[in-house]
Formats: structure tokens, C-alpha cells, sequence
């Protein structure tokens, strides 16, 4: 069954970003696998009713990641990916916006068992289905 | 007396949708504000069903009155039917105005299924080639008999059935009214195909593409036997009442396809770029878009395809005008 993309034009994050996000959710989770195609640029744009240039950059960020293969003339495709040997820089980044977030679950209230749960959770949930 | 009765069926037919027609829009849609689906049941909605149900009855009583008290001047007999869509759309707007206060925001989430299958055309495109196809045989039905059409015959009839309008045995007026339909055949054919190419995939487009192909096989009814006419007379109660039937059975169609399809559309998520009455956006691909109260598709301005669709029925009645009738 083909998957679902879903993106909130009410929110404050661009519509670009939550296309990124979501593709980006679907391939690290091996739901997009190597060799998918994605539905054409002015199809998507089409069926969410947004404009096609916000679909091609987030189309060209996915690429830029390394995650799809962007041809002239012919639909994007998912294609294998390297992972990145990420620098101490790096790390230090993403736990520091990991930490952010798990502070806004803290402060909206989320036991903490429960934040650790959740994101224990879903890195298994990421990892297992890749 | 039959033809003024006969008159009066598109008058009583015209009535009736405008009767009804608050309550043959998908539920969350209620005098073009879109509600909670159970909005109808609540006072507010009742009472502005009941005075504007009131007023049309009302008017459709008076128009039925005055065709039968009227004098026999054949322009009089348009005030009726007049009077009758203009009272509806002054209580349509009134209740309109009356209810926007409870009007709900449209949904602001879209998804899409990310899928590359290709938009194949239907079954039922397949279909609308056969009114051409009964155009292009009546077409040579005519020529073939060219010799039986008589060098004048009438055209147009008034409303105590004399004939005051001829056309005489030329191509122009033999096939003239077949070009007529060919061309707005063209028409509908292209709004169907840009609806299906050029909008977003849901029950509400292959709906209006049904009802596209649907009023193009009415033409591809009406006109070729408004074409056959200088050969063959048959009773004009009759030929009235099939065009009435071809007609009333459209319009029912419509309704049913269209509400059924919208009633599924409903449950699915909206697109939020979703446009009023005209949209104009350059960086949008789509030259059709549902519109937010949900009834149909307005036009992208932007796309030159839309424009297209939207100046050719003016050439159309320029073309017949000049050239056909």
C-alpha cells in the first residue's frame, strides 16, 4: 500500500520542512525503500494544493542529504544511501536539540519515564523497520 | 391550452430544484457555509429552511397563477420563471448571511498517498465519443436525404405553436445546428479531461467528469433530433416532452452523482489551497480547484489552459451568431 504524506499548511513550520520531515521519517523507517519512485513534483503539488517550487526544494534537500536521485525528465527515486560518519560537532547538535525537545515534553507535563519511553521507542521503531 | 401546460414543466421543474436545493448539498454544506454535519437538525438551520422553502413556494404559486392569467404576449411569459430565480437568490443570500456566523474554518491539513501510479482515463471517458459519433450519422443521415428537405421549414415556434422562425435547405442551416452541438460537445469533452488532468484526485472529480460526459450526451440527443426535424414532424407535445425528460433526468443524475461523491469527499482531507470563486496562482499547477464551500471547481486565472475553457462558450455563441443561426 503506497504511503501517506500529510502536511498542516496552518502550521508555524515551513511547508517545505514538513515535507523533509516526513519523507525523511518514511526512508530512515525503510517505508521508502531504494529503487521507490515519489510521485512527480506537479503531482504532489497538485494533490496538496501547494506550490511546485516548495515541492521541488524539498525534493532537492532530500537529494542534497543524499536520499533521492533527482534526473531530468524522470520521476525522484529513492536510492541507497551511505550513512555519514557524523563529526563530535555534530553529536554535540543533536543532543542539544534532543535535549530541547525533551525539556518541552518535561515542561508540557510528560512524566519522565514516559519521554524516555517514547524515545526509546522510536529509534527501535526506526531502526527495526530499515 | 396543452402547450401553456407544456410550458409550465420546466417552470414546475425549475421550482422544485430551487425547493429543494439547500438540502441536496452534502450535509456539512448548508446555503454554501460549510457546517457541522449536523448542523441542519439545529433551530437556527430549521427556521432558515422553512422561510426560505416558504418564499419559493410562494413565488413558484404566483408564476403558476399569472401563466394562466396572462396575456398572450409571449415575452410575458418569461416573468415567472424570472421572478422565480431572482426571489430564490434574494432568500438564498439573505439565509446565506443569516448563517455565515456559523461557518467552520476548513480543514488546513492535506495528505496525499505517495504513489506514482499514472492517471489513467476512466471507462466512462470512453463513452463520451459516442454523441460525436451520433452527430457525425445524423450528419450523413441528412445528406443522404438532402433531396426529401423541403427548400424552407420552420425552425422555431411561438408560444400558441405558429412557426415564426424559417431556415432554408443550405448548409448552414441543415448543419448549422450540428456544428452548434459538435462545438459545445468540444467543450464539455475539454472541461472533463481538464478536470481530470488538471485537478486533484477525488470522488468529487470523477463525479463532475460523469456529469461533464452526461450533459454531452444530452446534446448528443437533443440536437441531432432538433436536426432531423425538416424531414420528419413529429407531435411537439411529444418532442417537448422528451427534451423536458432528457432534461429533468440530468438534472437528477446530477444530483445523485454529485451529492454521493461529496458525501465520500467529506470524509477525506481538503486540500487548504482550496479557492472561492476565482484563484490565481502561477506556481500552482492545477488548473482546476475544489472550491471551499465544496460545490464543484473554480478556475486557476493563472493557467493559460483555464482561460481556454472559460472564453471558449462566449466564442461559441459569437460563432453561432455570425455563422450557424
Amino acid at each position: 500500500m503506497a504511503q501517506k504524506l500529510k502536511i498542516d499548511l496552518s502550521s508555524s513550520t515551513p511547508v517545505t520542512t514538513q515535507i523533509v520531515d516526513n519523507l525523511r521519517v518514511l526512508l530512515v523507517g525503510g517505508q521508502l525503500r531504494s529503487g521507490t519512485a515519489l510521485p512527480s513534483v506537479r503531482r504532489l503539488a497538485m494533490e496538496l494544493g501547494i506550490h511546485f517550487n516548495t515541492v521541488a526544494d524539498a525534493y532537492r534537500l532530500l537529494a542534497s542529504e543524499g536520499w533521492l536521485d533527482l534526473k531530468h525528465g524522470r520521476s525522484a527515486r529513492v536510492i541507497d544511501r551511505d550513512l555519514p560518519r557524523p563529526t563530535r560537532n555534530a553529536i554535540r547538535s543533536w543532543k542539544s536539540r534532543l535535549k530541547q525537545l525533551a525539556a518541552q515534553m518535561l515542561a508540557a507535563g510528560i512524566p519522565n519515564s514516559e519521554v524516555a519511553n517514547e524515545l526509546r521507542n522510536i529509534a527501535k521503531e526506526l531502526t527495526n523497520d530499515s | 391550452m396543452i402547450l401553456r401546460v407544456l410550458s409550465l414543466i420546466p417552470f414546475l421543474m425549475a421550482a422544485t430544484v430551487l425547493l429543494f436545493a439547500p438540502v441536496l448539498s452534502p450535509r456539512r454544506i448548508f446555503f454554501a457555509v460549510r457546517v457541522q454535519p449536523d448542523f441542519r437538525s439545529t433551530e437556527p438551520a430549521r427556521r432558515a429552511l422553512r422561510q426560505y422553502q416558504l418564499a419559493v413556494a410562494a413565488i413558484a404559486l404566483i408564476g403558476l397563477l399569472w401563466t394562466f392569467a396572462r396575456p398572450e404576449n409571449p415575452s410575458a411569459g418569461l416573468i415567472p420563471q424570472v421572478l422565480l430565480f431572482v426571489g430564490a437568490i434574494i432568500f438564498w443570500l439573505r439565509n446565506y448571511r443569516a448563517l455565515v456566523k456559523y461557518q467552520m474554518n476548513p480543514p488546513t491539513v492535506a495528505g496525499v498517498e505517495l504513489t506514482t501510479e499514472p492517471d489513467r482515463l476512466p471507462r466512462f471517458f470512453w463513452v463520451s465519443m459516442i454523441p460525436p459519433v451520433i452527430l457525425a450519422g445524423t450528419a450523413l443521415y441528412l445528406y443522404l436525404h438532402w433531396s426529401s428537405i423541403p427548400a424552407q421549414y420552420p425552425i422555431h415556434w411561438g408560444p400558441g405553436g405558429q412557426p415564426n422562425g424559417w431556415a432554408t435547405r443550405s448548409l448552414r442551416g441543415v448543419y448549422g445546428p450540428l456544428l452548434f452541438a459538435a462545438l459545445w460537445m468540444a467543450w464539455l469533452i475539454g472541461m472533463a479531461f481538464a478536470i481530470w488532468y488538471g485537478a486533484r484526485r477525488s470522488p468529487l472529480r470523477t463525479a463532475v467528469a460523469k456529469i461533464m460526459i452526461a450533459v454531452e450526451f444530452l446534446f448528443g440527443i437533443i440536437w441531432p433530433v432538433v436536426s432531423l426535424l425538416p424531414l420528419y414532424r413529429p407531435n411537439a407535445a411529444l418532442l417537448v416532452m422528451v427534451i423536458l425528460g432528457g432534461v429533468a433526468g440530468l438534472i437528477v443524475y446530477s444530483l445523485v452523482t454529485f451529492r454521493r461523491a461529496a458525501s465520500v469527499a467529506g470524509e477525506e482531507v481538503i486540500p487548504a489551497a482550496s479557492a472561492g470563486s476565482s484563484f490565481f496562482d502561477r506556481q500552482n499547477p492545477a488548473i482546476l480547484l475544489p472550491r471551499a464551500d465544496g460545490l464543484g471547481y473554480c478556475p486557476n486565472l493563472a493557467h493559460p489552459v483555464a482561460w481556454l475553457l472559460l472564453l471558449y462558450p462566449f466564442a461559441i455563441v459569437i460563432i453561432a451568431m455570425i455563422f450557424i443561426f
